[in-house]
């Protein structure tokens, strides 16, 4: 393992060091996948670039139509935000079900996207709230939907010159109801076998909003959007609920993993599916 | 009186504080990075293995290959015990993936890893078998020219006219389990430091066995047993992984040939998954009964898959066939157990070796009589386990037997016969299980001590036990402090180091507390009777009609005229007193046809029972409540012993529900303890509670394993009675359970 | 572990079997294969590099064609390494063609041993490269059969 630490302290000092070496680059933040990776040599970068000392890329802001998280914040920082608490508490839930507490204290949320993992929960929570990452290099800045930027199995949308700058989190409907369902087939410090967030706004026994994504389950986390609009103006009744969790089942393509088969991911999706919806529908906020 | 007391370990504080020396922290000076490289085909003839490119590599050291050993002046390459078959490196033909070419000695890590890729490996690949029944089959792959059939050691138990037996039953059950190749997954992984000193060797090590270290290194070196020197520090955790001969060879090896510096080998957590694994088995259960559930016979086969090596295989099969039978009364018994070689890392003891395999399946099988013939599981076992001076299936008489009240302790602790918690339809079930074990120890071992106590009323004990967080020191110390009549704070323990610390088995089998417990109370009365004649000249009495107890000597009638120990020598000027302590075992042998005769000093003795509540939509079990019993006879430390049952439980419920090494083709694909899982905290019983049973006028017993074999099939039977899903195949994973809950035919609730 | 899949080419099953068999034609249709040389006429050295995420790994082995029932079977067996990544490959590949009304279905099964280092990525990751790679081979080919045609 021989590689060369740089150690930028500002944005455009990491963005040259990224465009000068490329491919053969990694971004170190948190640390918490790429150096189990460099551990077990699966990977065997040149030039790690670590982003610990770049100034502000560490925040929870909050503006009238969203927030917006740096890239450097840690899943701890989300999960304990009162902010996000309040007005994303799906976003809190899945930061706090990560690992155990000495991951989260170290894993940032850049770190968490661009690694791309499919057994991981943030991205799960964050497609569904609708997610934008803004990815900026020397060649300038561009805002990508999460639905784009998660390509598949550890891999992204960005390019090798590319840092996560911002993510955006954009505001749910007043009222919306949110859940997130995290399905641990194993211990209870176990990644997930499937996951799913969802959000609902009502109007009375009305849905007139639902977004529900699913994750780990196969190669990125997955929203059908023509699922949920069976949703949009309805009572969320048992047979809608059992519907929309068919839809999910059978449009999946699971996976298998130790975890569990493809038949098992099925099963899982349709039966978490169902309980993150009654669970919106019972009025859980 | 120390013993009896919840004294704390005697290192607790380092242990919190971080500051206990384990073999891993071990560094020396000069001291160079030992590293291995393996091969990466299962089965292959090696046709070249160039080295030279690496050896020119600068801070490589030296690089041991099998060619080393190539000569009658050369150290031997094989070793075992008891079966030498296993190379210290491979020469010619590899047997399975991980294991061990080229030893790489270099100034450091980075070095090492840059030697390995220029090392050179041509082979040519042969066809290999990884499951024990097919490597049984003819045709299959031959691992060892000297065992065509692929079987390390086959043990046989003929009891009774088993025919007769079965024509007798009204009914005949039938069932296959299995138990998957596991991980012991010890927090500090293998670790051994050698170093060569004019003509001597020195290794600090982790392992459960240092003697027997020792004498294998001897052989492997032709040297005589006082030039070889092992060194034991506290281990981070042993299960029976560390037990025998591991690493230790190739890290002398490496010291050999480097010549004068020391060299430290460490197992990385994938490496460790190569080194030691549990036995994977599958074993065929078959009895017959009464419809009053009264047994006809039973007839039990299992195939152990050994791996590649005989390695431990060779010893535990025999025990095995033992420890798959069941504490119970049936008149005709059948038995083979079968160890066989497979292209896999070789299999060794795990926490209660060999026990864990076949209660699972004798435990599982018992409550599905119980279920066929409408008896309570509870009720089928006290009805027929064994009592004392019943005869074992080996014939032997028993003796201090305690099954049922082990299995009553944990069953009316959970409250087997109150009604369980009402469903109300939910899709959450409740179920309760239970299971009870038997396991006999190791016959003909030996154990000895030396105690010294010196003029300022210090006391230190040298033992070979070995520490490994189970508090067996702390145990030795309370039980040598209530013999010499001294506090606990003036004990010291130290060893295991063979070269100042006296001979003892192995510390494996839950046989420290009994076997060297007993060796202590032996070397604490010869130095008491020292004491006494150090004193009779002063006290002007014979030492006959001296007593000594609670730090003075005194005299029996008249115990007002009395001196303490500490002026007993001063006034001798002796600096130190010193007395050896010996225990030993002579019984235990059984006729290798039928199994017959004497196979253990002792019968370790526990139970469980276990509420459990599935998720019947997921499968997944969440154990709710686990009560657990062994026999201990007498207990010396009361925490200790209940973490130690505690321990077993949460430790055996990673092993029943989560815990299986994954393997394809050969390559064992989830070696990290990310991928394996092992239970978390999180995932322990909201109620976990255990009993250690005593007795009047007994003696310690071990208690290191007893409640850990009940556990898993104390969960597969609660799941049966939750939702009727009887699941045959270790680990009980949440998607087994849901399978088996679709699939049910049986038993509706 | 085991791979499974299928695709279907627009082709009567003749002109898919002679397209599978030209090898040099057909290894340009598999994304990363590159440096193929023939042996001889039943085995083939070549390279082929994969990219999962971060994770890359560069292969050199050999193709061994061990049975050939034309039109309609083939079995191949690879062996590759990774030395940057010690890791290895065996596989043995066997391919089933059927003819369909308007077309040749392709079947194929990989029955692959991953040794070393990347086997402990595992299987959902295998199986959904292999079956991308199975993908873009086959409309590659497909493309291929279709210039063939018009050429």
């Amino acid at each position: 393992m021989s590689f060369e630490l740089l150690q930028p302290d500002s944005l455009p000092g990491a963005l040259k060091a990224l465009a000068q070496h490329g491919d053969e680059a990694k971004v170190l933040a948190g640390g918490t996948a790429i150096v189990l990776m460099l551990q077990q040599k699966l990977i065997a970068p040149t030039v790690l670039v670590s982003v610990g000392r770049i100034p502000d890329l560490a925040y929870i802001r909050s503006e009238p139509d969203g927030i917006h998280v740096g890239p450097l914040t840690t899943l701890r920082d989300m999960e304990r935000s009162l902010v996000i608490q309040t007005h994303f508490p799906l976003l809190a839930q899945a930061s706090g079900e990560v690992g155990n507490i000495r991951v989260r204290n170290q894993a940032t949320l850049g770190g968490n996207l661009a690694e791309a993992d499919y057994a991981s929960d943030p991205p799960t929570a964050l497609l569904a709230l609708g997610t934008q990452v803004t990815a900026t290099s020397l060649r300038g800045e561009r805002t990508i939907p999460l639905e784009d930027f998660l390509i598949g199995f550890y891999t992204t949308d960005l390019e090798p010159d590319e840092l996560i700058t911002d993510v955006f989190i954009p505001a749910s409907a007043p009222g919306s109801r949110t859940t997130y369902l995290k399905y641990r087939s194993r211990s209870s410090e176990d990644r997930p076998c499937a996951c799913v967030a969802a959000i609902a706004a009502f109007e009375a026994e009305t849905c007139t909003d639902l977004r529900v994504a699913v994750g780990a389950a196969s190669e990125v986390p997955q929203r059908l959007p023509a699922v949920e609009n069976l949703a949009r103006g309805q009572a969320l009744t048992d047979e809608l609920i059992g519907e929309i969790a068919a839809g999910y089942a059978d449009n999946i393509d699971t996976l298998e993993d130790i975890r569990g088969s493809a038949w098992y991911r099925t099963q899982m999706i349709r039966i978490h599916v169902v309980r993150a919806l009654e669970e919106l529908r019972n009025g859980r906020r | 009186m120390a013993v009896g007391k919840s004294v704390p370990m005697l290192d607790s504080v380092a242990r919190v504080t971080g500051t206990v020396p384990y073999p891993s922290n071990l560094k020396l000076p000069d001291m160079l990075v030992g590293k291995i490289f393996r091969s990466r085909v299962p089965h292959a003839h090696v046709m070249k293995l160039d080295v030279s490119a690496a050896e020119r590599l600068p801070g490589v050291v030296a690089i041991v290959t099998a060619a080393d050993f190539a000569g009658d002046d050369k150290p031997n390459l094989h070793f075992g015990s008891p079966i030498q078959d296993q190379p210290i490196v491979a020469g010619d033909r590899i047997r399975y993936i991980g294991e061990p070419l080229a030893l790489i000695a270099a100034e450091s890590a980075a070095v090492a890893d840059q030697a390995m890729d220029l090392i050179e490996l041509e082979y040519e690949e042969l066809s290999a078998v990884f499951d024990a029944e097919q490597a049984m089959l003819p045709g299959a792959p031959i691992l060892h020219e000297a065992s065509p059939d692929n079987i390390v050691r086959h043990s046989k138990l003929r009891r009774g006219d088993i025919d007769a037996g079965f024509a007798a039953a009204d009914e005949i059950v039938e069932e296959v389990f299995s138990s998957p190749m596991a991980q012991q997954a010890s927090l500090e992984t293998h670790v051994a430091t050698a170093r060569w000193k004019e003509g001597k060797l020195t290794v600090w090590t982790g392992s459960q066995s240092p003697y027997t270290v020792r004498r294998v290194l001897g052989a492997i070196f032709d040297l005589d047993l006082e030039n070889v020197r092992v060194i034991v520090p506290p281990l981070g955790g042993g299960f029976g992984g560390k037990g025998n001969v591991r690493i230790q060879p190739m890290a002398a090896a490496l010291a050999w040939k480097v010549g004068n510096r020391p060299v430290k080998l460490m197992m990385t957590r994938a490496e460790e998954f190569v080194t030691v694994t549990k036995h994977a088995a599958k074993i065929m259960i078959k009895s017959g009964v009464k419809f009053d559930g009264t047994f006809t016979a039973r007839e039990v086969s299992i195939y152990w898959n050994g791996g590649a090596y005989a390695s431990s295989s060779a010893h535990l099969v025999p025990a095995g066939m033992l420890r798959a039978i069941g504490p119970y009364r049936i008149p005709a018994v059948h038995v083979d157990s079968y160890g066989i070689y497979t292209n896999l890392p070789i299999a060794a003891a795990y926490r209660g070796a060999m026990s864990s395999q076949g209660v699972f399946a004798h435990e599982s099988h018992m409550d599905t009589i119980a279920h066929l013939l409408g008896i309570d599981p509870l009720e089928l076992r006290t009805k027929n386990l064994l009592r004392t001076d019943d005869l074992f299936a080996t014939g032997e008489r028993l003796h201090d037997i305690h099954f049922v009240e082990c299995l009553e302790a944990a069953a009316y602790g959970l409250g087997w016969h109150e009604p369980l918690q009402s469903d109300n339809g939910t899709i959450k079930k409740r179920g309760r299980g239970l299971a009870v074990m038997m396991k006999n120890t190791i016959a003909n071992s030996y154990s000895e001590c030396r105690i010294e106590l010196d003029a300022e009323g210090r006391v230190t004990l040298f033992v070979s036990t070995v520490e490994m967080g189970q508090g067996g020191h702390t145990a030795l110390a309370q039980i040598a402090a209530e013999a010499l009549g001294v506090p606990i704070e003036v004990l010291a323990v130290t060893g295991p180091d063979t070269a100042e610390t006296p001979p003892d088995a192995q510390t494996a089998s839950s046989r420290s507390t009994h076997m060297m417990g007993n060796a202590v109370l032996d070397g604490a009365a010869s130095l008491r009777q020292q004491l006494a004649e150090a004193a009779a000249p002063i006290l002007e009495w014979s030492p006959d009609d001296l007593s000594v107890a609670d730090g003075y000597v005194f005299v029996t009638t008249q115990p007002q005229a009395r001196i303490p120990y500490t002026e007993v020598l001063g006034r001798n000027n002796i600096d130190a007193l010193t007395a050896t302590g010996k225990y030993s075992t002579n019984e235990g042998k059984l006729d290798p046809d039928t199994g017959q005769g004497i196979s253990t000093p002792d019968w370790h003795q526990g139970a469980g029972a276990c509420e459990v509540e599935v998720d019947t939509q997921t499968g997944k079990v969440t154990v709710l409540r686990y009560h657990s019993a062994s026999f201990a006879g007498r207990v010396v430390n009361p925490t200790l012993a209940g973490l130690q049952n505690d321990g077993n439980v949460i430790f055996g419920m990673g092993a029943s529900l989560l815990e299986e090494v994954a393997i394809d083709g050969g390559q064992i694909t989830n070696p990290n303890l990310s991928d394996y899982m092992l239970p978390s905290f999180l995932d322990t019983p909201v109620e976990l509670k255990n009993v250690s049973l005593e007795e009047e006028g007994s003696s310690f017993q071990g208690i290191g394993e007893m409640t850990l074999p009940p556990v898993a099939p104390a969960i597969a039977n609660a799941i049966y009675d939750a939702v009727g899903a009887r699941i045959r195949d270790l680990p009980l994973t949440a998607e087994k359970v849901l399978r088996g809950i679709q699939g049910r035919t049986d038993h509706e609730r | 572990m085991k791979i499974e899949g299928s695709f279907t080419l627009e082709a009567p099953i003749r002109t898919v079997w002679d397209y599978l068999l030209n090898i040099e034609e057909m290894s340009q249709c598999i994304p990363g294969v590159s440096a193929l040389e023939t042996i001889d006429t039943k085995s083939y050295r070549g390279e082929l590099q994969i990219k999962v995420g971060p994770i890359k790994a560069a292969f050199g082995g050999t193709v061994t064609l061990l049975e050939l029932e034309p039109p309609h079977r083939l079995v191949a067996e690879i062996v590759a390494d990774d030395r940057r990544n010690a890791s290895q490959v065996k596989a043995t590949f066997t391919s089933i063609l059927k003819s369909l009304a308007d077309g040749t279905e392709v079947t194929y099964t990989i029955d692959a041993n991953v040794r070393g280092r990347l086997a402990q990525f595992g299987q959902a990751v295998a199986q959904s490269t292999a079956k991308k790679m199975a993908a873009a081979f086959g409309s590659c080919m497909q493309e291929k059969i279709d210039a063939g045609e018009t050429a």
